[in-house]
């Protein structure tokens, strides 16, 4: 949206809040763009995501059928407090893919994983890599084949 | 005054399922990139967490985790929200567009300790700027 010409309703505590924002620069959106880009390819990060976002799927579906934490830990032989852990996101408890599946299978859905493939450069082999003529970056000769010679 | 929603880096159609989200810009001032940019440079952490929570919020109707999405608690202000960076202190507040395009809108950035009350009143504000110039 972009509009131009209306009444003005900003307030002092706004405008001062404004003007103390510094100017984004066409490098910093650059800069944006490539630190979001790491930020897509950290497996840690995405790790991250994919469970908080099984975590919000779950609370979805305990929401959609009306069950409260305490009713579905006794419904899956847990203690409450595993599950609030669980659904805090706790580092302590072991998110197992078994776990997931137990955890959707009781609130009547199914887990699935997915393999995304990602619109990239073709995946060189590590060992090609590292390989120049024949001989490994750090220029140790080609392994020579080892067995029983007789 | 100008104002514009703009996109945020980081955030495109893939992750986009159910609302898109937007930065605003008002009189060429651009809040929520630059806490971004600042919090990408200076905290990463901070920067990765908000990220995270803005993904989930595009593509969950509502955000259920209380860790990562907050409804202002003064009524005065409505309907506005913070993604929490849990754990740390970066804050983004925001308000859902629902009337016409499926936004979520991004207004202001805050670190914990500050005024909280004052950064949701900031929200507010933006919000109704924003939704009164939609209507002109």
């Amino acid at each position: 949206m972009n509009a131009k010409n209306g009444t003005p309703k900003m307030n002092a505590d706004v405008r001062m809040y404004l003007a103390g924002i510094p100017e984004v620069t066409p490098d910093d959106l650059e800069s944006l763009k490539a630190a979001s880009k790491k930020l897509g390819e950290n497996p840690a990060f995405l790790a991250d995501y994919l469970k908080s976002r099984f975590v919000e799927e779950m609370l979805a579906a305990m929401e959609e059928n009306g069950v409260s934490q305490t009713e579905l830990a006794k419904r899956w032989g847990k203690s409450r407090q595993y599950l609030s852990k669980l659904l805090s996101e706790n580092r302590r408890v072991n998110f197992t893919i078994e776990t997931m599946c137990e955890f959707a299978g009781l609130l009547n859905r199914r887990l699935d994983i997915k393999v995304l493939g990602l619109p990239k450069a073709p995946v060189r082999s590590y060992r090609n890599k590292l390989k120049t003529n024949g001989h490994s970056k750090w220029n140790v000769a080609p392994r020579q084949s080892v067995g029983n010679k007789g | 005054m100008t104002l514009e929603s703009v996109e945020i880096p980081g955030i495109d159609s893939r992750t986009e399922t159910v609302w898109k989200v937007r930065a605003l810009v008002l009189n060429g001032k651009d809040p929520v990139r630059a806490a971004l940019f600042r919090w990408s440079k200076t905290r990463p952490k901070d920067y990765a967490a908000i990220m995270k929570v803005m993904r989930l919020a595009a593509q969950q109707d509502h955000v259920r985790n209380p860790k990562h999405v907050k409804k202002s608690g003064n009524p005065q202000h409505g309907s506005v929200y913070e993604m929490i960076a849990y754990t740390s202190t970066a804050r983004l507040m925001f308000f859902y567009d629902e009337a016409e395009s499926a936004l979520i809108i991004s207004t202001n950035a805050y670190e914990k300790k500050g005024d909280q009350d004052a950064a949701f009143a900031r929200c507010a504000t933006l919000r109704d700027i924003y939704r009164e110039r939609k209507k002109s």
